[in-house]
C-alpha cells in the first residue's frame, strides 16, 4: 500500500468513526466507545544516527516533537537526550547518547518539518 | 532484522514499535505533499502546524500526532466565549491511551486514607451525588511557550492551548466526604486510564494538597458544554481546577488516592516546577536553585478579531474585541492601548460567566488612513493583578502573561 493509500484508508476509518461516535450522542444504549488514533504521519529522516532515533525516541512520541522544536544548541539536545533517558525511563545505552544528540541536532538546526502525507 | 528488544518494554509493545519502522523502511521516506494539506503557522521558527481533523473533532492544529497534541486555531476564541468541545485543544503526556472504554464496567476508585473505599460506576456519580455546573478555562501550563525568547524545549504551543467551558459533574469535597478522610490525610492523588508505553516512564500522576479542596470548586466532571466529554479531552470523568493550570486536570480520571504525606512522584517533584520566587521568572539562561510547582493561571488576555499584520481601512468605529481570564478572582478591566501601550483606555467588559471562565470584552476606535498602529490590551483582576508589559521568562516556559501586541495598518 502507498503512503497515500494508507492515508486515505485512514481518513476514511476516522471519517466513519466519527459518525458512530456521533450516533453514540444520541444513542444511550450504545456503552462502549473506541477511538482510532491516527498513527504517526512521518518518521525521522535520512542522517547519521536516523536509526537511534528510529527505535528510542519513537517508542514514546512520534518525531513531530522534534521537528517542531525551535533550533536548539548541541548542549540543549543532550540535555534532552538525557532527560529523556534518566527522567522518562528511555532505554538508550548511554554510549548512544551523543549520537542520537548529534543526530536531533542537525535535523532540527536544517532539516524542516515534514509535511503529513495528504490524503 | 529488529533490534534488540529495549530495556523496559514488553515484548507486545516492542512488536508494535518495530513493526511500525519496519513499515515504514519498506515504504521509504514519507512523500514531501506539501501544497495538499491545510496548515496554519505560529509565528515562531518552525512554527508551521498541519490542520488535521482527529475523531470527534474539527481540523485543529497538529503539534504531535502521538501522543495527540492539538491546538486550537486562535480565530475560533473570537466564535464564542465557550470553546466548541470539537475544537476544544488536547495534551496528553503519554502515548498508550485506552482504544476502548466500556461505561458500564468502568469505576472512579477513592481509597487511600479514607474511611471507606468507594468504587463508583458513572451512574452512582450522577445519582448519589449533586450535580454542580461551572464555567473554567482549561489552559495548559506551557500555552504560548513557542514565544519566548530565547526560546525554551518543551512543547511549542501558540495562544491556542487553552478553552473555556461549561463543566458538569460532581464536587471532589462532596466525594471525599462520603469516603471519609483519615485524620492524618494531607494530599490528594489523581491517576487516569492513560499510561505510559515503557514500564521506566513514570505514571502521569498529580496531587492537590488537602487544604485546598476544602474551600475549592474542584469537581470531577463527566460533561463538557452540555455534552459527553470529548474522547481526546478526558472521557468518561476529567478533573476540573478551576483556576490552576490544565497539568491538574487529569483526564480519564479513575482513581483518587488520598495520602498522609506529600506526594513525591516526578510530575509533582521535577516537572511542572517554576522558579520559587513572586514572578516565577528568571533572567534569560537562568537555571533556578529553588522552585515550586505550577498552580494557579497568571491573569491573561487577548483580541480576538484581528489578526496580528492586518490591514484594515480607516474608520471612525472599528470594533476591537477580545477576552480575558485570570485564576478566579474575576476580571475587574481590560484597558486597550492602540499605540504599543502609549495610551490606555477602558474597555467595556461584556457578560460574566463566572470568576473562572473567559470574560468578553470590547471598544471602539477611530482608525486614521494610512497609519501603523499596535493594539494591546491589558487586564487588571479583581486583586489588582495586572499582566506584564514585558514578557518574562522561566526556563520550562511557564506563566506567560505578557500584554501581546497585534500589528495593523490602515489602508491610505
Amino acid at each position: 500500500m502507498t503512503p497515500r493509500l494508507i492515508y486515505s484508508f485512514l481518513i476514511i476509518s476516522n471519517v466513519w468513526l466519527a459518525l458512530g461516535a456521533s450516533a453514540w450522542g444520541n444513542e444511550v444504549s450504545q456503552t462502549v466507545r473506541t477511538y482510532a488514533f491516527p498513527t504517526d504521519p512521518f518518521f525521522y529522516q535520512p542522517g547519521p544516527g536516523q536509526e537511534l532515533a528510529n527505535v528510542y525516541c519513537i517508542i514514546c512520541h512520534s518525531a513531530e516533537y522534534m521537528y517542531t522544536q525551535p533550533p536548539h544548541s548541541k548542549k540543549t539536545w543532550i540535555e534532552i537526550v538525557n532527560k529523556m533517558k534518566r527522567a522518562m525511563g528511555c532505554p538508550i545505552p548511554d554510549d548512544q547518547i551523543g549520537s542520537l544528540a548529534t543526530y536531533l541536532f542537525q535535523q532540527n538546526s536544517t532539516s524542516p518539518i515534514p509535511p503529513p502525507a495528504s490524503p | 532484522m529488529n533490534p534488540p528488544p529495549p530495556d523496559g518494554l514488553t515484548r507486545r509493545r516492542f512488536l508494535q514499535t518495530s513493526l511500525t519502522v519496519g513499515g515504514l523502511t519498506a515504504l521509504g521516506n514519507w512523500p514531501m505533499l506539501a501544497d495538499a494539506t491545510p496548515a496554519l503557522t505560529l509565528p515562531f521558527e518552525r512554527g508551521e502546524r498541519p490542520l488535521i481533523a482527529f475523531p470527534e473533532k474539527r481540523p485543529l492544529m497538529v503539534m504531535t500526532t502521538r501522543p495527540p497534541q492539538l491546538e486550537t486555531p486562535f480565530s475560533i476564541f473570537d466564535e464564542s466565549i465557550f470553546t466548541p468541545n470539537d475544537a476544544f485543544f488536547v495534551r496528553w503526556h503519554l502515548a498508550n491511551i485506552p482504544q476502548t472504554i466500556d461505561t458500564r464496567q468502568f469505576k472512579l476508585t477513592i481509597r487511600g486514607r479514607v474511611n471507606e473505599t468507594l468504587s463508583l460506576s458513572l451512574l452512582d456519580l450522577k445519582q448519589q451525588f449533586e450535580s454542580v455546573e461551572i464555567a473554567a478555562v482549561c489552559q495548559c501550563g506551557g500555552n504560548s511557550r513557542g514565544f519566548f525568547q530565547p526560546r525554551v524545549p518543551g512543547g511549542q504551543w501558540g495562544h491556542g492551548a487553552m478553552g473555556n467551558a461549561k463543566w458538569t459533574g460532581v464536587r471532589l469535597h462532596d466525594l471525599l466526604e462520603k469516603a471519609g478522610i483519615a485524620p492524618d490525610a494531607k494530599y490528594v492523588r489523581f491517576d487516569g486510564l492513560d499510561r505510559p508505553i515503557a514500564d521506566t516512564t513514570p505514571d502521569f500522576l498529580k496531587s492537590i494538597p488537602l487544604h485546598e479542596v476544602g474551600a475549592s470548586q474542584i469537581l470531577v466532571a463527566y460533561a463538557m458544554n452540555g455534552e459527553p466529554l470529548p474522547y481526546l479531552n478526558g472521557f468518561p470523568l476529567r478533573l476540573i481546577v478551576p483556576g490552576w493550570y490544565a497539568t491538574y486536570w487529569v483526564k480519564m480520571l479513575n482513581d483518587i488516592e488520598v495520602l498522609n504525606e506529600e506526594d513525591h512522584n516526578f510530575w509533582m517533584d521535577t516537572a511542572y516546577r517554576i522558579p520559587a520566587n513572586a514572578c516565577g521568572c528568571l533572567e534569560p539562561g537562568q537555571k533556578p536553585t529553588q522552585t515550586l510547582p505550577l498552580t494557579r493561571m497568571t491573569v491573561r488576555s487577548f483580541i480576538t478579531n484581528i489578526e496580528d499584520g492586518a490591514t484594515l481601512a480607516a474608520s471612525p468605529r472599528q470594533l476591537i474585541k477580545g477576552i480575558a481570564f485570570d485564576q478566579g478572582y474575576g476580571i475587574d478591566q481590560v484597558l486597550f492601548s492602540a499605540d504599543g501601550g502609549l495610551h490606555w483606555e477602558a474597555t467595556q467588559l461584556g457578560h460574566d460567566h463566572g470568576d473562572f471562565s473567559f470574560r468578553p470584552w470590547e471598544i471602539q476606535v477611530v482608525l486614521q488612513p494610512g497609519r501603523s498602529y499596535r493594539f494591546q490590551s491589558l487586564a487588571i483582576n479583581r486583586i489588582g493583578e495586572s499582566q506584564q508589559l514585558h514578557p518574562q521568562w522561566n526556563p520550562n516556559g511557564y506563566l506567560r502573561n505578557a500584554v501581546e501586541t497585534v500589528h495593523v495598518t490602515t489602508r491610505g
